[in-house]
């Protein structure tokens, strides 16, 4: 296993792997940093060049790519407050605000270090569950999937403190949007009022810019300020502090990057739910919890903590039995087959070191990601001073492109626009976004995978070990959010009284 | 040799070549249209997955031959293939705009009278099968379902699980018809994203049969999620005698169904055009695309990206779509009971 890693690193830092590698992330990085645009297009636009390659050259190429459109994404979540991909919403909650509170560069900074530490976790975990990668995978079926999607939805009690009903309301109604679509089970319309565009439900990439993108535009426009308009501070200069913030606050990082990687495995499941599973259970462990969401560097981190983690996990269960969790990893399992190379346990013996290559590049491609990205951090953060109307057109044109890139569908633009409303209503009136996405994205996960416990194991499924033991972290969250809103209320009353 | 022979034989060669010339004059002529004209091949799904790999190796080289200015490739996903099928049927049919159409599903959708379908497939110009393989049935490894008899004994003891994305997908029609001819105690399990997480469930031993096509199956062997076992068809695949048609396990009665079935999904991932485009234009993409299709580039560029190709010409493939637009009343209503109504 030493040899297959040592190989695995060999090949990696060969000159022809490197430079592809190089010009993998510098893709990313342009095309990446436009919202929406984000690691599965790219991948996509890019796949054709990788034909003929060899086995660690297309790797080197391409998950340089994602690796770098993962970072990339985090970048316009902070300055803009249009995440790149609905895998990267959590970024937006503290991101933004620290960039409005003209923290830009702090932020940045500390998004930048936070993920190559998750990055260098989740690359850890993959080589660490190598030995017991299939067993693993394998343990986990429709009944454990829909527990953690449970356990996802739980913490949008815990993301909405404060304004509970209003939060539950807005989770209510992700749920609902869930539902559209032909249903899984047994094929019927569900809302879909004769558009054949509705079939596979609405495009999360199109809601999410539009549900954060379209406040931001609409303010920025509105305001005729820059982004951080009105802020005290103007320190762009915060890079350093903020990547310093990494270590100082290494807990949460740390636990952001272990819950990345972990939840990241489940396929399908894991990408949407840990950035809310890190998110909440930073905010559950912080001293000052009612800072997250106003532009606390804890939300930050374990946002950034989590976003490459996952990528790491991700990767485990199409290595091992060859099924893709994410559009980017259906991708690289494409890459694969065109490679002629055979998921499952090949690639942990005959093949054991290209799969030690993909850590390696995980690895590496962070650390050049990071060291190409600080030199531009602080032009990019002078962005947020750039004042409204020049910056307004620009944010319009890659909103529209960012829906528009993944399905090549103009209703997506549409579908955009509508969340874009919603957003602005929601904004005005104080109603919080997040449950709504978090609904959005899970119920439709939630559903498929209870009908098919049921389908396959009747009721019998609760019964299950690991879904006994999700139950039971489902129990202590409720528990702890429960004690947690009992214990403010009092403190509110105390202070009145 | 004599030289009457040897005289004969120059002779037919040279008539070989002067109406092999003349043919590809005439080719060309009809050709001439898509001079300098931008040619578009719609893939119904997605970038960056298998059949868009095949759109994109396919418009690489046929756009050359045809001597157009350039073979565009544009993604038009949505209803599962549905969405850009219809706005094909609907274009003007002048040779520039194409379409990798996933025949047997679109069949199956159109004879099935799936809500949403406003096109007749055996109506298209069809240019040309890229591939086409035959649905097999696999079961988990180290199963012991071996034969027909194994299933239909563990049939007696528990319904037998069979695994299948959403209704009305191709893997919901084999699966129904799995459960049809193996007459027994079935349960068609729905609700799988897809073939990779049907097989994850065999591969967990959750599920006891599952119907996809032969090179997903191979790749669930590879992982070891899965056990080939049958063909879903009548005829054994060349090469693979281990995989036997399960035609010659169940009742004779069901012979024409699983021909039916067989015949379309045997018209596979095939090039068409809207309808009524006229036959020299038809013909100069037919003859285009047989030429594409066998040149020695495309070939190797198939065995390099291990994406095998299955060529049939438009001609064949509209006989096959045509067949199977005529099934008999069974196989009709065992697409119809896959499809929600």
């Amino acid at each position: 296993m030493f040899d297959a890693a040592m190989t695995g690193l060999l090949d990696v830092l060969s000159p022809h792997s490197m430079g592809l590698m190089l010009i993998g992330i510098l893709i990313g990085f342009v095309v990446g940093v436009l919202p929406g645009i984000g690691g599965p297009v790219a991948m996509a636009l890019m796949l054709p060049f990788t034909f003929g390659m060899e086995p660690i050259h297309v790797f080197a190429f391409l998950l340089g790519m994602k690796v770098v459109t993962s970072t990339t994404g985090d970048i316009t979540a902070v300055l803009f407050g249009i995440p790149g991909e609905a895998t990267s919403a959590a970024t937006v909650l503290d991101g933004h605000p620290m960039a409005r509170k003209g923290q830009a560069g702090r932020a940045l900074g500390a998004v930048l270090m936070s993920s190559l530490v998750g990055a260098i976790i989740g690359a850890v975990v993959l080589a660490l569950s190598i030995p017991i990668i299939r067993p693993i995978v394998l343990a986990f079926g429709p009944p454990e999937f829909f527990m953690l999607t449970v356990v996802g939805l739980i913490f949008m009690a815990s993301l909405s403190r404060g304004q509970m009903l209003k939060g539950m309301i807005m989770g209510c109604a992700g749920l609902l949007i869930a539902l559209i679509g032909i249903d899984p089970q047994a094929g019927v319309p569900r809302y879909v009022f004769g558009q054949l565009e509705l079939w596979e439900g609405l495009g999360l990439v199109p809601i999410v810019i539009g549900l954060f993108g379209g406040p931001e535009i609409v303010q920025l426009m509105l305001s005729k300020e820059s982004i951080a308009g009105k802020a005290v501070s103007r320190n762009i200069d915060g890079v350093w502090q903020g990547m310093l913030d990494t270590f100082r606050h290494w807990k949460v990082v740390a636990w952001a990057g272990a819950i990345g990687s972990a939840i990241g495995v489940i396929p399908g499941v894991g990408g949407s739910v840990s950035q809310f599973i890190a998110y909440g259970q930073a905010k559950q462990m912080s001293k000052t919890p009612e800072e997250f969401g106003k532009g606390s560097i804890e939300g930050l981190l374990a946002a950034g903590g989590n976003n490459n983690a996952k990528d790491g996990g991700s990767l485990v269960p199409m290595i091992a039995i060859g099924l893709p969790g994410s559009v980017s990893t259906a991708i690289l399992l494409n890459a694969f087959l065109i490679s002629g190379l055979n998921p499952g346990p090949e690639m942990l013996t005959t093949h054991l070191d290209v799969t030690f290559s993909m850590v390696w590049i995980m690895i590496i491609a962070n650390i050049i990601v990071v060291i190409l990205a600080l030199p531009l951090l602080k032009p990019l953060a002078r962005l947020t001073f750039t004042e409204g109307p020049i910056l307004v057109p620009f944010l319009l044109v890659l909103t529209v492109l960012g829906a528009y890139a993944e399905n090549n569908s103009m209703f997506d633009v549409w579908v955009m626009l509508g969340a874009a409303a919603v957003g602005i209503v929601c904004l005005r009136f104080n109603w919080p976004r997040v449950p709504l996405l978090l609904g959005a994205v899970l119920g439709d996960l939630c559903e498929r995978y209870l009908f098919l416990s049921t389908s396959l194991y009747g009721w019998s499924w609760i019964q299950r070990p690991l879904v006994i033991l999700l139950g039971m972290i489902i129990v202590a969250i409720l528990f702890k959010t429960v004690w947690d809103v009992r214990k403010s209320i009092r403190r509110s009353s105390e202070v009145r009284a | 040799m004599s030289r009457t022979s040897i005289f004969s034989r120059l002779l037919s060669a040279s008539i070989a070549i002067m109406i092999a010339s003349s043919a590809s004059a005439q080719m060309d002529k009809t050709c001439a249209f898509f001079e300098n004209e931008t040619v578009e091949l719609v893939i119904p799904f997605s970038a960056g997955g298998g059949f868009d790999v095949y759109g994109r190796m396919v418009a690489k080289y046929m756009g050359p031959q045809l001597g157009a200015a350039s073979m565009i490739v544009r993604n038009q996903p949505g209803a599962g293939g549905l969405l850009a099928t219809n706005q094909t049927w609907t274009e003007k049919p002048d040779g520039l705009k194409l379409q990798l159409i996933a025949v047997s599903g679109m069949l199956a959708a159109e004879l099935g009278d799936a809500p949403g379908v406003r096109f007749k497939t055996n109506e298209f110009s069809w240019v040309g099968r890229v591939s086409g393989e035959p649905d097999v049935v696999a079961t988990n490894p180290g199963g012991t379902i071996k034969t027909v008899d194994d299933a239909q004994k563990l049939g007696a003891e528990r319904a037998v699980r069979i695994g299948s994305t959403g209704l009305g997908s191709p893997q919901y029609i084999s699966a129904k018809l799995l459960e049809t001819v193996i007459e027994t105690n079935a349960n068609v399990i729905t609700g799988f994203s897809g073939s990779p997480e049907v097989y994850a469930s065999l591969g967990r031993g959750e599920l006891d049969l599952f119907s996809s096509s032969l090179s997903a199956a191979d790749a669930a062997e590879k992982a070891q999620t899965g056990q080939t076992i049958w063909l879903l068809g009548t005829e054994a695949v060349a090469g693979r005698p281990e995989i036997r048609p399960i035609s010659e396990m169940v009742d004779a009665k069901f012979l024409p169904l699983i021909k039916a079935h067989a015949s379309a999904v045997a018209a596979g991932r095939a090039i068409a055009a809207p309808p009524g485009l006229s036959e020299d234009r038809l013909k100069c993409l037919r003859d285009v695309f047989d030429r594409t299709i066998s040149s020695p580039e495309f070939l190797a560029e198939s065995r390099q990206l291990n994406r095998p190709v299955e060529p049939l010409s438009g001609a064949a493939v509209a006989d096959l779509v045509r067949g199977a637009s005529e099934a008999q009343k069974e196989y009709l209503d065992l697409l119809r009971s896959s499809f929600a109504q």
